[in-house]
């Protein structure tokens, strides 16, 4: 089963008496195990394509279905237990709760679902950490840790859940090539240990090489 | 609720200039309210002590316990009024008394009764007293024998009660007859004859309504104004305004209250926009945000509450002994709720801004 499906998906805003079309039927599928670059300049839609796919916007027209879940017509609540449990964001800016240590941040999404076994939930969360190479940070807050570390923190809470699908937000927007290549190289690891799928959303040319497939889109269309 | 602990636990310094001043705000809302509490318990109590439901009035006292007098015909007359059970007479005379070793005279209503009220017993022999245990602070101890008046008269303290003081001067409470020749030579063009008191205190007979009976007594009388204690009490001349000045001053600071919390919490919200928008995004509901705020008001408020209170008890403890200060459990409790709805509806001026957040703000569309 694929891991995302999109069909046909639109996405309009109005401005005024204007219509923006922010993405023009968008058709997309990703293996369960593919990685998928998806490039394109400022404004091109890509963004629009990965909150769509994440269940953070809902499409104008089209179909939504993230592995066995369809989630085109979910509602705000659905969505939200939807982000909860079946997806992972890494986020452009790390975004850590900066109140939290590291473990309290990788256990959040898990946290908030408010049923999960707590024993159980740290010793994933402490696992993912140690995995990520911060078995001795766990208890640290991000203010404690340095970028790298804080972007692996990021990608643990990404990975908490074990979604079949990761969406990965501009990574190396503000990093230079070395650093870059450290965190796509990070990322993409733990994707492909996994055997998860993901989509990296980038305008960086030089990171697509790390996808196994790479996607551009312009001006809200999609073109292989 | 976790999330909003660990943030108040972990980034405390953030909370501490608005707890900080909810506490002083606090301190400021006991000291008003035991201010308020001190003058109105200070000028009430020889009236709030009395058990009848109905007080009688002169027409012509404009509801005023010294300017009022009830002669014994219209006594006679309010007794005979049906529902009316049966009738106390109450005198108040306003005078300075020295007390043995003290150089200060003491001021001090000294109220003449006929039978005992709440906290009062029965009215000692003639040339005797109770005396309200706030005379303590001027010198006064069992047994002493008091000056009381212009002429000096002889009054022996036989023991004391509390709360019962008259316009903030310690009561002296005595048979009329003495109460009468105190009146009559401390102010001789307000003397009074034998049998006559200023008001006369009315019990109903049980399941009489007290309001219709007191229409009938001032329809028997002709000469009468009846209010219930309760009219009579807010009567004392000052008590309104008291009550009305300290009143607004209060539901202003309360006001603050409320406006110190809705400033903290909209600019607090306003910086973790961005923090908000991620943990919504990876499944933060609105309602669980909403509860995080929530929680931390009440956690805030409540500590502010306990510091403000301390401080405010322990003033209190040292404040002189002439201030009326008197902080009650019901208006500590009042406060602490009030501090409380104030802080919430505050806090609550955020809410709009927290549901509104857009998950899909922590990637930023459009591009």
């Amino acid at each position: 089963m694929p891991a995302l499906q999109l069909e046909n998906v639109r996405k309009t805003y109005q401005s005024g008496d204007t219509e923006i079309v922010a993405l023009d039927s968008a058709t997309l599928e990703v293996a369960d195990d593919e990685i998928l670059a998806l490039v394109g300049p400022s404004g091109s839609g890509k963004t629009t394509l990965l909150s769509i796919a994440g269940g953070l916007l809902s499409p104008t027209d089209g179909a939504v279905i993230v592995g066995s879940h369809d989630i085109t017509e979910y509602s705000a609540k659905q969505l939200t237990k939807f982000r909860r449990e079946e997806v992972g964001f890494v986020f452009q800016t790390v975004n850590l709760v900066p109140f939290l240590t590291a473990r309290e941040n990788v256990m959040i999404a898990a946290e908030l679902g408010g049923h999960a076994n707590e024993k159980a939930t740290k010793a994933r969360a402490d696992q993912l950490l140690e995995e990520l190479g911060l078995g001795r940070r766990t208890d640290n807050l991000p203010s404690q840790l340095s970028g790298g570390e804080r972007q692996r923190v990021a990608i643990g809470r990404a990975l908490m859940n074990e979604p079949k699908l990761i969406l990965v937000d501009e990574p190396t927007s503000a990093l230079d090539t070395q650093l870059g290549n450290q965190v796509m190289e990070l990322i993409v690891g733990e994707v492909k240990r996994r055997s998860t799928a993901a989509v990296i959303v980038t305008h960086d040319t030089r990171m697509t090489h790390y996808a196994d497939r790479t996607v551009s889109i312009l001006d809200g269309k999609l073109a292989a | 609720m976790r999330l909003a602990l660990r943030e108040l636990r972990r980034s405390r310094r953030k909370f501490v200039p608005t707890m900080a001043a909810l506490a002083l705000l606090v301190v400021l809302l006991l000291l008003l309210g035991g201010l308020l509490d001190g003058l109105f318990l200070g000028s009430t109590g020889a009236l709030r002590s009395q058990q009848s439901e109905l007080a009688v009035y002169s027409d012509s006292a404009r509801d005023s316990v010294i300017r009022s007098r009830i002669d014994l015909a219209t006594r006679a007359t309010i007794e005979g009024v049906p529902g009316v059970a049966s009738t106390n007479g109450l005198g108040v005379a306003l005078v300075g008394t020295r007390v043995p070793g003290e150089t200060t005279i003491a001021d001090t209503a000294v109220i003449g009764y006929e039978g005992a009220v709440n906290g009062v017993p029965d009215p000692p022999p003639p040339g005797q007293a109770w005396a309200d245990r706030s005379l303590k602070a001027d010198g006064v101890s069992e047994g002493d024998v008091l000056k009381v008046g212009p002429t000096r008269i002889p009054v022996t303290v036989k023991g004391f009660v509390s709360d019962t003081n008259f316009l903030q001067q310690g009561a002296l409470w005595v048979e009329p007859d003495t109460w009468r020749t105190i009146l009559d030579q401390s102010r001789p063009g307000a003397a009074v004859d034998p049998g006559v008191f200023q008001t006369v205190w009315v019990q109903v007979e049980p399941g009489a309504d007290p309001a219709t009976v007191a229409k009938a007594i001032d329809a028997a009388t002709g000469t009468t104004t009846t209010l219930t204690r309760q009219e009579a009490v807010l009567a004392i001349p000052g008590i309104k305004e008291q009550k009305s000045t300290f009143t607004q001053i209060i539901g202003v600071t309360f006001f603050v209250s409320g406006l110190v919390v809705a400033l903290f919490f909209a600019l607090l919200t306003l910086e973790r926009t961005a923090m908000l928008g991620v943990l919504k995004a990876v499944g933060a509901s609105s309602r669980q945000l909403v509860t995080t705020l929530a929680t931390q008001t009440v956690v805030v408020t409540v500590i502010a509450y306990v510091i403000g209170a301390v401080i405010a008890v322990a003033l209190s403890l040292v404040a002189p002994a002439d201030v009326p200060l008197t902080i009650t459990a019901s208006r500590a409790v009042f406060v602490a709720v009030g501090v409380l709805v104030a802080a919430l509806v505050g806090g609550a001026i955020s809410l709009r801004r927290i549901i509104r957040i857009d998950p899909a703000s922590a990637i930023g569309t459009g591009t």
